[in-house]
């Protein structure tokens, strides 16, 4: 398979996406809720870059883990956003946004617990059935655990066991969370359930105080993920590899450059004939 | 529910300390860590509101607007998923907490219609347009109006002055919010009572101006229908050009 690299799509550089011809991402992934009911100028840009990109979704608000019901009337929307733009990999956050009745628009951390486990299982498995298409699920930063009773590894790989879903590789995300919280990026990925891994995101983040670090996407990706990447994608089958960029947007040659660097590792470890060495 | 109610509890403790900056007693890992969320959240909610109401966030003073948004943050519960729609729910409640009166500023309620209007007019979900057949405009032909617009009826004019200044000149204005059908760019007008009468007659019924000028000088008391019918041929040949009326 041929190595994908691709990029989220955003407002603030739409126009290199349509006019730039050395700005090639293979794909572009974008949030649904971003473009749900836009109508005028901007659906018109977004109609233009699907003619010429494929699209993978990225959910924010969906609230996976959430203590709130899922919002079916949301859900519908994103059905008929994923069919209208034939999107095959529809991907959210194992995090909620929403609690008591009212969104948060940011990821906060599940509770590591038994009970959430299940609570999330049972409702990936109503929204894939729903959306008749996999949901896959993403490792997401988190700052502080919330009265866990089991590690971050652990309540990934039981989600993923107990719902059989599709994981979203952060490789930033385990970097980030190493770190604040001291532990092996290395020894943790390589524990994860890889052969869930249908997707990969890539970014960079910005460290806030010694001992923390805040996932932005506002920044280049630093080496010491890149090299983590490398790491990682040996461990893997071929999956699209998408660059999150959101903010502090910088020239486009700097994302291309990014995007090269990204398609290099991939394709030296995907594309000539190493075999997967787990 | 599979959830237990404390877990639910736990998380519904985490997300009020977001809305509200009241330090929940819940065991975390890093307290330390914790403000990030809080901040992350009034940075996208502060964010999107600064977006939408540019003209806003400028004339209030840095502490009101900070109140604003404190107090939407843990009064208000976010309702939409598409946070890009929220500045609705943030203008229905800076209306309805009388915030103008609180502050003083009495052009508030129509500044931020205004500046919400644009926004909604402009991200309008696209409908079948109708097919412009004709740009000679007669008063005879059946008139369909652009369907991406929006009559505000406001106290103060700050679609023309500075919100301090339009604030000395209290009265009726009535501003015509589109969408130009080519560009998608949001244009204003200011328009009459007689102008608002049309334009929502033929928006209800798709009718000529002919048609409606018997009904609009009885209720506007107009006697010479002659000096009406030249007056508006003016106006509506500007619309038609402006494919703000389309005869169809
Ligand atoms: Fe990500």
């Amino acid at each position: 398979m041929k190595a994908q690299v691709g990029i989220g799509f955003r407002r603030d550089f739409a126009d290199e996406f349509i006019d730039n011809p050395e700005f090639n991402p293979d794909f572009i992934e974008l949030a649904p809720e971003n473009w749900i009911g836009m109508g005028g100028y901007w659906k018109k840009k977004l109609d233009t870059v699907a003619e010429k990109y494929p699209i993978t979704c990225h959910g924010l608000s969906l609230s996976i883990g959430s203590p709130d019901d899922l919002d079916m009337n949301f859900l519908k929307d994103v059905k008929d956003f994923l069919n209208r733009y034939d999107v095959k990999i529809y991907s959210e956050h194992l995090s909620f946004s929403k609690a008591a009745n009212a969104h948060l628009y940011d990821l906060l951390p599940i509770p590591f617990r038994q009970d959430a486990v299940d609570h999330i299982a049972a409702r990936i498995s109503i929204v894939h059935d729903y959306l008749k298409r996999p949901l896959v699920i993403e490792n997401v930063s988190y700052y502080t655990s919330v009265e866990a009773q089991m590690s971050e590894l652990e309540f990934i790989q039981k989600v993923v066991a107990k719902s059989g879903c599709q994981l979203l590789l952060d490789v930033n995300n385990v970097y980030v969370n190493a770190f604040n919280h001291q532990y092996d990026a290395k020894a943790f990925i390589s524990q994860l359930p890889l052969d869930n891994v249908a997707y990969i995101h890539m970014a960079g983040h910005e460290k806030v105080a010694p001992d923390l670090i805040i996932d932005t996407h506002g920044e280049a990706i630093i080496d010491p993920v890149y090299d983590l990447f490398d790491f990682t994608v040996q461990l893997l089958h071929p999956v699209p590899v998408l660059l999150e960029r959101d903010f502090n947007i910088p020239e486009t040659s700097e994302l291309i450059l990014e995007m090269e660097r990204l398609k290099s590792i991939v394709k030296n470890r995907w594309e000539a004939g190493y075999a997967v060495t787990r | 529910m599979l959830l237990h109610a404390e877990t639910k509890e736990i998380q519904e403790t985490l997300a009020s300390y977001c809305r509200n900056g009241r330090v929940p007693s819940i065991n975390i890992s890093r307290p330390d860590a914790l403000k990030h969320y809080r901040r992350l959240i009034r940075n996208v909610i502060t964010n999107t509101m600064e977006a939408a109401f540019p003209i806003t966030y400028q004339w209030l003073d840095l502490n009101e607007w900070d109140q604003l948004i404190d107090e939407f943050m843990d009064e208000h519960d976010s309702q939409t998923p598409s946070v890009w729609k929220l500045p609705k729910e943030f203008a229905q409640y800076v209306i309805s907490r009388n915030y103008q009166q609180l502050f003083d500023k009495p052009a508030l309620n129509d500044l931020i219609r205004f500046e919400w209007c644009e926004v909604e007019i402009h991200t309008l979900e696209d409908v079948a347009e109708p097919d412009v057949v004709s740009l000679e405009f007669t008063a005879d032909k059946k008139l369909q109006l652009n369907p991406y617009h929006q009559t505000l009826e406001l106290q103060f004019p700050i679609h023309r002055l500075v919100a301090n200044e339009a604030q000395l000149q209290k009265g009726n204005y009535f501003v015509f919010v589109y969408r130009e059908l080519d560009t998608g760019k949001v244009r204003f007008l200011d328009i009459s009572p007689l102008h608002v009468f049309l334009l929502k007659k033929i928006n209800q019924h798709n009718i000529s101006l002919a048609d409606v000028l018997p009904d609009l000088c009885n209720v506007f008391k107009l006697r010479d229908v002659d000096v009406v019918n030249k007056h508006l041929s003016v106006f509506c040949r500007d619309m038609v050009d402006k494919k703000i009326l389309i005869i169809t």
